[in-house]
């Protein structure tokens, strides 16, 4: 008994939606099995004894500490060059199973992330036939301003993949929704019911559809004119959030247009039974009985 | 013939081996007409075999039912091993024939493809039953729209000639949809862990950065 409530609970977590769109926590934590988190676990190590022995080579500027040094140095900068091919593989991998997110841009991007990482592997060579710690310095030097460029790039355009597909599919979905819930209003309008309740919920409901609008937008602008760095990204992480909050609050409007509504319509019933039900019932009954079968 | 002679001969048969043996046995106590079925039994072996046994067990049948025995006197073992000498032909042609008669008897009827057809049949009704509810519905949603009796006698009259809501239109607001798109608002999850992904890339900026 107990062993079947564990596996159900199990089950439950594993199915309960997050509503956490932005997770706090990085992905080499939340992603523990992938390559990607394996190479990062692995950086790490390296940076700390990079750290040690930059700190040993600097105090004691001695020739058996500075190969020590520069062993490590290799290391750190090969494992960092492995954690960004790494990532490359993972969003390759994201990207060719996401082709309706990201339409033709998926080729252009996937084509990116290939020529990088041959660029990455040449960068390796480089480190490894490094003898001094000047060499190894320009390396990490090419390689920081060849990233720079890179990596905004794709940034920019994976961002506003998920823009662009937001916009079509969700706000989009939203705006349908609310022209609906208006047509169902003007129905209960024309039946002289007092609608104004309704139509004012709906009136807020559009104003956050387009305060949504109007945050994508200006989201979008600045991806395309600032350069993404990690502060950048923080920013724009935070303003989708707000525009996804945005979107939640209209449709807790439309939930509440929808059953003030539905109220409205329940009245009117109500208020025609005692004439018509005696008749209508069995009268309705045989009248829809025939329809129905009549469409089978 | 008493019982007890009977009784008597087989105890003298315990120990014998074959039917011409019994056969005679029997004829020199005066049973001409069972030792004559004894040796008619030992030709019938020739084909299948009835053993020593299958004698005596007609043997001790025949105590049993005297009289039987006294109108019938031979036709009853006859019948019992007639019945058991072709049992062989009885295993090998007859149960596996009407095993055969039986399975297509059971295809022919099918009890299960009638049951099938019921089950068919009861979802027919229930398909019917749901879409006159909603007709019923869309009906009174449309009665409840429309302007009083006039309208209703109209429609039962002659159609809804001059309605100006059709049924689906009227229907009430669909909140079962909307709570359905409120569960989908997130953007997608790939965009969080790119992120987080590159976030954590910052480390190897710093370490680039300070080299």
């Amino acid at each position: 008994m107990n062993k079947i409530l564990i596996t159900i609970a199990l089950i439950t977590l594993l199915l309960v939606p997050t509503n956490a769109v932005f997770a706090d926590n990085v992905s080499g934590t939340k992603d523990q099995g992938s390559d990607f988190s394996k190479a990062y676990k692995k950086f790490q190590d390296e940076q700390e004894g990079f750290r040690e022995a930059k700190d040993k080579y600097e105090n004691e500027k001695q020739e058996a500490v500075k190969n020590q040094y520069i062993e490590h140095s290799q290391k750190v900068l090969e494992s960092s060059i492995n954690v960004l091919i790494k990532r490359n593989e993972q969003l390759r991998k994201q990207i060719e199973g996401k082709q309706n997110l990201y339409g033709d841009l998926g080729k252009d991007i996937i084509g990116m992330l290939d020529s990088d990482n041959q660029k990455l592997d040449e960068y390796t060579t480089e480190i490894n036939s490094a003898s001094t710690t000047q060499m190894l310095s320009q390396a990490a030097a090419e390689i920081k301003t060849y990233r720079t460029q890179q990596q905004s790039y794709l940034r920019k355009i994976v961002l506003l993949a998920h823009i662009n597909q937001y916009e079509n599919t969700v706000i989009q979905t939203a705006q349908n929704r609310s022209d609906k819930l208006s047509q169902k209003i003007t129905i209960l309008k024309n039946q002289n019911k007092d609608v104004s309740g309704l139509e004012d919920l709906l009136s807020q409901a559009n104003d956050k559809i387009n305060q949504a609008r109007q945050k994508l937008s200006e989201i979008r602008d600045d991806i395309k004119t600032e350069t993404i760095d990690s502060i950048k990204l923080s920013d724009i992480e935070r303003n989708l959030s707000d525009a996804q909050k945005v979107i939640k609050d209209a449709y807790q409007l439309f939930k509440q247009i929808a059953i003030n509504g539905n109220e409205l319509f329940s009245k009117n019933v109500e208020s025609i039974n005692p004439i018509i039900l005696p008749i209508s019932t069995s009268t309705a009954s045989s009248t829809a009985t025939s329809t129905a079968t009549s469409t089978q | 013939m008493k019982p007890k002679n009977f009784k008597k001969i087989i105890k003298d048969l315990e120990d014998e081996r074959g039917n011409s043996r019994v056969a005679e046995i029997l004829e020199s106590d005066g049973e001409k007409e069972l030792a004559g079925f004894a040796r008619f039994a030992s030709d019938v072996k020739k084909h299948i075999e009835p053993d020593r046994s299958l004698m005596l067990k007609i043997l001790n049948d025949i105590p049993e039912q005297p009289e039987t025995m006294d109108n019938q006197t031979s036709s009853v073992p006859i019948t019992k091993v007639g019945i058991q000498l072709h049992m062989g032909r009885i295993l090998k042609f007859v149960i596996p024939a009407a095993l055969a008669i039986l399975i297509a008897i059971f295809i022919w009827q099918n009890p299960f493809h009638q049951e099938k057809s019921q089950v068919s049949e009861l979802k027919d009704i229930t398909k019917e039953e749901k879409a006159a509810d909603q007709a019923n519905d869309s009906l009174r949603t449309y009665l409840s729209g429309g302007s009083k009796n006039a309208q209703i006698s109209q429609t039962f009259g002659s159609g809804a000639k001059n309605s100006n809501v059709s049924s689906s239109e009227a229907a009430p607001f669909d909140t079962a949809a909307i709570t359905s798109e409120a569960n989908s608002l997130n953007f997608d999850p790939g965009l969080a862990d790119f992120i987080t992904q590159e976030k954590s890339m910052s480390a190897i900026d710093a370490v680039l950065t300070n080299f």
